[in-house]
C-alpha cells in the first residue's frame, strides 16, 4: 500500500474545493495552508489540471489558471470536486476531542465559539463521530479551581492561592497576576506572575487546595515569554528501574531508554530539584535506582541509612 | 510514460463520482488514463483492486452495483454519500478548530486533525482568524495514542478487539478479547472501557500497556451500544477506590502529598485513610527521616523493609 500516493491524494481532493472558494490566493499562501513547499504546491495543481471526467477533452478536465513565480491561482472549472471528501471517524473525532479538551480548561473567553463549533463539526461529520459520542474526558481541575479561575481571568482579577507545589514539598499560600491557562498532558497549568517570587510561575490547577479572586486588578508585565514547557535542561542522571517500576516511563520525561521487556531496563532523566529526586527514588522500594552519578547514589544511601536507624 | 499513482487515483474518483449508471470495470479500464498501460487483463485486475481498497480506506464510498442475476454490473460514488455537508463556520469558530487540532502531537492522530481542518476550510469561504482565546494546549506524544483511531472504528460499528495487555498488575502479556464501548482520557493517559469476553466482566484498559497493534476480530453489531454515561461511569468506578484502613503518621516537615490525603493536613500525627497500601508506603518512605507511622504496626515494617531495599539496591549496608 503506497501511503504517499493516498496521503497526496487527500490534499488533493481537499486543494480544488478550498481553491474554488478562494478566488486569487497565492501559491505561497495555499502552500502554507496544505503544509507543503510551494514547489510542491505547483507539481500539485500540474496534475490536478491533467485530470478530469472521463473522455479527458478539454471541456472535461480540471481548469485551474495559476502562474510561476507566486502568481495567484483561480479555479475556472472544478469538475465534480466542488466538495471535499466526508470527514473520516479518525479525523471529526481527533477534533471534537479536542474541542471538549478546550471547553475544559478554565478561563477560555471564547466558551460561546467552542460550543457553536462543536455543533457545527458534529452536523458536518454526521455518522463519522458516533464513537465521538462515547470518548470521554475526565478533568482533573476541580471545578471549584476551575469557576474561581474562569472569573478572576474574564474579570482580570489578581488570585490569592493556596498552592501544594511538588518540588518544593511544602504549601504556601501567595497572591499572583494570572495570564493564561495551558493545557499539557492532561493537566491544566496557570502561567502568571508571582508577587512572593517576584517571577513568572506556572502552578499546575490540580495542586491548587483553593483559590479567590481578589478586589485589585491583575498587573502582568508586558514583557513576559510564553510559558516554558517541560524542562531540557538540569543534572543528567542515569537510572535503572525494575519491571514493577516500569510505569515510570509513561510518567517522567525520560531519554536514551534501554528497554529489557520483562526485567525493566535504564534511562536517563533530568532533573532540576536534587533533593526531588533523592525523596522520589526513597519512596520506590529499591526498583529505581541512581546509577549515575555515583555521589547522588550514596545521597539515596545514606537518606535511607538515616530514615532505617531512627524508627 | 507511465502514468503517476496519485493522478490514476484522481482520475478514477473523477469517473465514478456522480456518475449516473455504474461505470463497468470495461468502461473504467478504457476511461481512467494508467490502465490503459496495463499489458494484461490480469494486471489491470489487480491495479484495480488495489486502487478501489485504497481509496475505500481513505473513506471514498465507491458502492458496488450489481446486477439482477448476481453479477458485478459496475461501480460508483454517490455525490451525497461522498461530500461533506455545506456547514458555514465563522472566523471565529475556525480560530477555535485551529486550537483543539493543537490538542494532537501523536503523527496520524496530527495529521488527522489538520486533514479535518483543511476539509472545513473548503467547505467554508470564512478564514481563520488567529484570536487569542487566554488558553491552549499542548501535547506530547502519548505511549498508545497511535491505537486510538482503530478503536473509534471498532467502537462505532461495535466489532469485538484483541490485543496484548500487561496490566499494572500482570505478571505476564496476555491476549485480551474485549467488547470496546468507549475510550476516557484520564491524567492526560488513554484508557479503553469495555467488556472482557474471558475474564466476563467489564474492565479498564490503560493504552500505554497494550502491546502491539489492536485488531478488530469480530463482525460489525457484535454487542449492545453502550452510552457515553455508561463509559464514564465505568471509568469513574474503576479508578475510585474506597479506604480500607487508616494510619497516623508524624510527619516533621513536607509530605504535601500525604498532608492532602489526611483529615486535616494540619494535624499532628496526621490521619490518613487509605485503599492503597503501597502507595502509601511510597509517600511515607520517599520523606525518609521526616516521617514515622505510628500504627498501624504492619504498615511500619512496610515502610521498614521498602527503605532497606532503597539502602541494598543502593549498594550500601545497614
Amino acid at each position: 500500500m503506497s501511503a504517499p500516493a493516498a496521503e497526496r491524494l487527500s490534499r488533493l481532493l481537499a486543494l480544488v474545493p478550498w481553491l474554488s472558494q478562494r478566488s486569487g490566493v497565492s501559491i505561497s499562501e495555499a502552500a502554507r495552508h496544505f503544509g507543503v513547499t510551494p514547489g510542491e504546491l505547483e507539481r500539485d495543481l500540474w496534475l490536478v489540471v491533467c485530470c478530469g471526467l472521463p473522455g479527458h477533452g478539454p471541456d472535461q478536465l480540471i481548469d485551474i489558471q495559476f502562474w510561476d513565480d507566486d502568481g495567484i491561482i483561480d479555479v475556472i472549472d472544478p469538475q465534480t470536486l466542488e466538495r471535499p471528501l466526508r470527514l473520516s471517524i479518525a479525523e471529526a473525532t481527533a477534533l471534537a476531542v479536542g474541542l471538549r479538551m478546550l471547553a475544559q480548561v478554565p478561563g477560555s473567553h471564547e466558551r460561546g465559539a467552542i460550543a457553536s463549533a462543536t455543533a457545527k463539526l458534529e452536523e458536518a461529520a454526521g455518522a463519522a463521530l458516533d464513537a465521538g459520542q462515547s470518548v470521554v474526558v475526565v478533568q482533573t481541575t476541580p471545578d471549584a479551581v476551575r469557576s474561581v479561575l474562569d472569573d478572576a481571568l474574564a474579570r482580570r482579577r489578581a488570585l490569592h492561592l493556596v498552592y501544594a507545589g511538588a518540588t518544593r514539598d511544602a504549601i504556601t499560600d501567595r497572591v499572583v497576576d494570572p495570564r493564561a491557562v495551558v493545557h499539557q498532558d492532561g493537566f491544566d497549568y496557570l502561567d502568571a506572575w508571582c508577587r512572593v517570587a517576584g517571577a513568572q510561575r506556572t502552578f499546575r490547577l490540580d495542586r491548587v487546595v483553593s483559590a479567590r479572586a481578589l478586589d485589585e486588578p491583575a498587573v502582568v508585565p508586558d514583557d513576559l515569554a510564553p510559558l516554558a514547557t517541560a524542562p531540557t535542561s538540569g543534572l543528567p542522571v542515569r537510572l535503572a528501574f525494575t519491571e514493577s517500576a516500569a510505569w515510570i516511563l509513561d510518567a517522567l520525561d525520560l531519554v536514551d531508554v534501554v528497554r529489557d521487556l520483562g526485567h525493566g531496563g535504564r534511562a536517563t532523566l533530568r532533573v532540576a530539584d536534587r533533593a526531588w529526586i533523592v525523596r522520589f527514588v526513597l519512596g520506590q522500594g529499591g526498583n529505581l535506582v541512581v546509577e549515575q552519578p555515583e555521589d547522588l547514589r550514596q545521597e539515596v544511601a545514606a537518606s535511607a541509612r538515616a530514615a532505617l536507624s531512627r524508627s | 510514460m507511465r502514468t503517476d499513482r496519485t493522478e490514476r487515483l484522481l482520475n478514477l474518483v473523477l469517473c465514478l463520482l456522480g456518475a449516473r449508471i455504474p461505470v463497468s470495470r470495461a468502461a473504467i479500464r478504457e476511461a481512467v488514463p494508467g490502465y490503459g498501460d496495463s499489458a494484461s487483463s490480469e494486471a489491470f485486475e489487480r491495479m484495480f483492486e488495489r486502487d478501489k481498497d485504497e481509496l475505500r480506506t481513505m473513506g471514498v464510498p465507491i458502492d458496488t452495483v450489481l446486477s439482477c442475476d448476481g453479477d458485478v454490473e459496475g461501480y460508483r460514488i454517490r455525490s451525497d454519500e461522498y461530500s461533506m455537508p455545506a456547514v458555514a463556520f465563522t472566523s471565529a469558530e475556525l480560530a477555535v478548530l485551529g486550537l483543539a487540532a493543537q490538542a494532537w502531537s501523536d503523527a496520524a492522530l496530527g495529521s488527522a486533525a489538520q486533514g479535518a481542518l483543511r476539509k472545513i476550510e473548503a467547505v467554508t469561504g470564512a478564514r481563520s482568524e488567529s484570536l487569542d482565546i487566554g488558553v491552549s494546549l499542548t501535547a506530547r506524544p502519548g505511549a498508545g495514542d497511535h491505537l486510538l483511531p482503530t478503536l473509534w472504528e471498532a467502537i462505532r460499528v461495535r466489532r469485538v478487539v484483541g490485543f496484548a495487555y500487561r496490566g499494572l498488575r500482570d505478571t505476564a502479556t496476555g491476549e485480551r478479547i474485549v467488547e470496546p464501548w468507549g475510550t476516557a482520557r484520564v491524567r492526560g493517559a488513554w484508557y479503553l472501557a469495555g467488556h472482557d469476553r474471558d475474564r466476563a466482566d467489564t474492565r479498564v484498559f490503560r493504552l500505554s500497556r497494550v502491546q502491539g497493534t489492536i485488531t478488530a476480530s469480530s463482525p460489525p453489531g457484535e454487542f449492545d451500544r453502550v452510552t457515553a454515561r455508561d463509559v464514564r461511569g465505568v471509568i469513574e468506578r474503576l479508578a475510585d477506590d474506597d479506604p480500607i484502613a487508616v494510619a497516623r503518621v508524624e510527619v516533621t516537615s513536607g509530605g504535601v502529598r500525604l498532608r492532602l490525603r489526611a483529615d486535616d493536613p494540619a494535624d499532628s500525627p496526621l490521619v490518613v485513610r487509605y485503599s492503597d497500601e503501597s502507595q502509601l508506603v511510597s509517600d511515607i518512605a520517599e520523606l525518609g527521616t521526616s516521617a514515622r507511622v505510628i500504627d498501624p504496626v504492619e504498615l511500619r515494617g512496610q515502610v521498614q523493609q521498602s527503605l532497606a531495599a532503597v539502602l541494598q539496591a543502593h549498594g550500601g549496608a545497614r
